[in-house]
Parts: structure tokens; C-alpha cells; sequence
């Protein structure tokens, strides 16, 4: 015996890194500068800087069908 | 993110109003906790004595009607305690094994970064520099977030799925300087994350409105690729001299508070 309803919610999604890992790797450098620096794939990586923050926060707005 | 309910409460309801021409006993609960139409509810004095039952005539998902004998509706006072007969069917609102859930997930803050870059070309002449890229802020957030998720509702937990679609990022920059080539750098990046959820505060009842607090794991794969085409004013010619990808996995903790609202779909 069910009951039809639908439910519409809002939250927040706080997110809290405590845990990351980074692989980068460059398949294609044909820099004819590349040699002016120490280590040309880690000053892209570095300056791309692809990482964490301490926290993030999202809306969460809903629409559920319960079956 | 999950609609909690005990099937194992007893859900009493209160009588609200009396209609003793129609015979009619209004009560305080409805669809949404088993008090269904044809169900047969019975009513107690304070002390627990059982007065005498009658049959739903109509509910809706938070009130109902009882249609009583013309002997019953005369010992019926407002306040009174009334159930439903069935012990069975007193939680004959089971809350669903599963339900689908759809989410938009606007992004006020990322917890996911990475910075812009454009080429940063050595001056002529110069053997050996710093760094060739110059790097400013990236996007602040995701214009489209969307989430899908199963709840377990009566396990009191869920398990989502997101996706993150970021806009590209280009730069153009000189290659070389005092020459018609500039580099063109395109960054294009998404992510994808599961999570796992647990409700770990609820308020009791289920009511119109409900506030839940998640707690949970989520798991996202970020991914961003580079690509440097260094391109010609002139002859229009192009060529790609940086490919680069960067994958990011990130474990967090998740705090998800919610309010959420019940609606009737009959």
C-alpha cells in the first residue's frame, strides 16, 4: 500500500578535502623555448597549479520520485 | 538528502472536529502516515478505552474523515486519541525501499582549482628564465553541476553520482617576441565524483517539512587538459607543440544539511 508523494528539497553540499593526488604529464612539447627552463614539465604543472581548496560549498536543489 | 521515516511509529491521530449531522470525525493525520481511504480507525478515550471505529471516507496526505455510527459520534470529543485499527496497517505508509533523485548543484565555492595560463615568452637573447608561463586566476565554479542519486531510504542512506562541466579557458600570447607567431593556449576541464551518504540528524516525525544532516564520502576524478597551438598572423598556419592532461583525486568529507518539503502527487 503506497502513497504517492514527491519530495523538493535545498541544501548545501559543504565538501572537505582531506585527501588528493595529482598526476600530470605533458604527451606533446615541441617548445622550441623548453630548454630555457630547469624542468619544463614541472613549471607547467606548477603554474597550472591543478588542486585543492580547504572546503567547497555547492546548492543542492532536488526533485525525488520515490519507488 | 534523505527523507527518513520509522516504520515502526505508531502514528496516532487526534480528532480535530466533530460533525454530528454528517457524522463526521475530522482528524489529524492522513495518506502520508497510512490513514487511507476505506481504512477502518478507531477512537480512545484519554484513559485508552477503546469508544468505537469507523471507516475513512476521505484523506488527504495530512487530515482525514472518519464516517462513524449515529451511536459512536455522540461519545466522540475534540482531542481524543484515534488509530488506526490494523496494527498492520498503522504503518501502511511504508516509506519506499528507493527513490530516484535529481539535483542541480550550483557551485558558491569551489573546492577544486587551477589557474589560467598563457605563454610567457623569453625575451631574445635570453639563455634561461624562470618560468615560460604566466598564470592567472581560473574559473571560480562550474556553470553546469547536476547530480543523480539513490536514495535507500529506509537504510537511511544514499549513494550520487556528479558530473562538472567547466567552460574552456583560452589565452593568446606572442611565441616568440618581435615575431608573427603568438601561442594559443586552450584549457578545457570536467569532473565526475561519487559519494556515498548517511543521514546522521533528522528531526522525528515525518512532516511536511523535514531537515536532515548528511554526512558522507565523496570521491572525484577532476580532469584538465592543455593544449598549446602556436599560430601564425600571416600564413594563418598552426601547429601543436604543448599537449598536457592533468588528473586530480580528491577524497572529502562531506556535510550536507537539507530541508525538504513532501508533496502530494495523488
Amino acid at each position: 500500500m503506497g502513497v504517492q508523494f514527491s519530495i523538493i528539497s535545498i541544501g548545501l553540499n559543504v565538501l572537505i578535502p582531506f585527501s588528493a593526488t595529482n598526476e600530470f604529464t605533458i604527451d606533446e612539447s615541441d617548445d622550441e623555448n623548453k630548454h630555457k627552463v630547469n624542468d619544463p614539465e614541472k613549471d607547467l604543472k606548477d603554474r597550472f597549479d591543478h588542486n585543492t581548496n580547504s572546503l567547497g560549498i555547492e546548492l543542492a536543489i532536488s526533485y525525488s520520485i520515490p519507488f | 538528502m534523505i527523507l527518513i521515516i520509522s516504520p515502526s511509529s505508531a502514528f496516532a491521530a487526534k480528532v480535530n472536529r466533530v460533525n454530528i449531522k454528517r457524522r463526521l470525525v475530522s482528524i489529524d493525520e492522513g495518506k502520508i502516515n497510512g490513514y487511507i481511504k476505506k481504512e477502518v480507525v478507531c477512537f480512545y478515550e484519554i484513559s485508552g478505552a477503546n469508544i468505537g471505529c469507523g471507516k475513512i471516507k476521505r484523506s488527504s496526505l495530512y487530515k482525514s474523515q472518519v464516517r462513524v455510527s449515529i451511536k459512536l459520534i455522540n461519545k466522540i470529543k475534540i482531542g481524543q486519541k484515534a488509530k488506526l485499527k490494523n496494527e498492520a496497517k498503522k504503518n501502511g505508509f511504508q516509506p519506499p525501499k528507493f527513490a530516484f533523485k535529481l539535483i542541480i548543484n550550483p557551485t558558491l565555492i569551489s573546492h577544486i582549482r587551477y589557474n589560467k595560463i598563457a605563454y610567457l615568452p623569453p625575451e631574445a637573447g635570453v639563455e634561461s628564465v624562470e618560468t615560460l608561463w604566466d598564470k592567472s586566476d581560473g574559473p571560480k565554479f562550474a556553470p553546469i553541476t547536476f547530480s543523480l542519486a539513490g536514495n535507500f531510504m529506509r537504510y537511511r542512506t544514499s549513494l550520487g553520482i556528479r558530473g562538472k562541466l567547466y567552460r574552456g579557458l583560452e589565452s593568446k600570447s606572442d611565441y616568440i617576441i618581435a615575431n608573427d607567431e603568438f601561442l594559443s593556449t586552450k584549457i578545457t576541464s570536467n569532473s565526475y565524483a561519487i559519494y556515498f551518504e548517511i543521514a546522521a540528524f533528522r528531526t522525528n516525525s515525518l512532516t511536511r517539512r523535514q531537515f536532515t544532516l548528511n554526512l558522507g564520502i565523496d570521491y572525484e576524478y577532476s580532469m584538465a587538459a592543455i593544449k598549446g597551438t602556436k599560430e601564425s598572423y600571416d600564413s594563418g598556419q598552426s601547429d601543436v607543440i604543448y599537449s598536457a592532461k592533468s588528473k586530480l583525486y580528491v577524497l572529502s568529507l562531506r556535510v550536507a544539511p537539507e530541508l525538504y518539503w513532501v508533496f502530494n502527487s495523488v
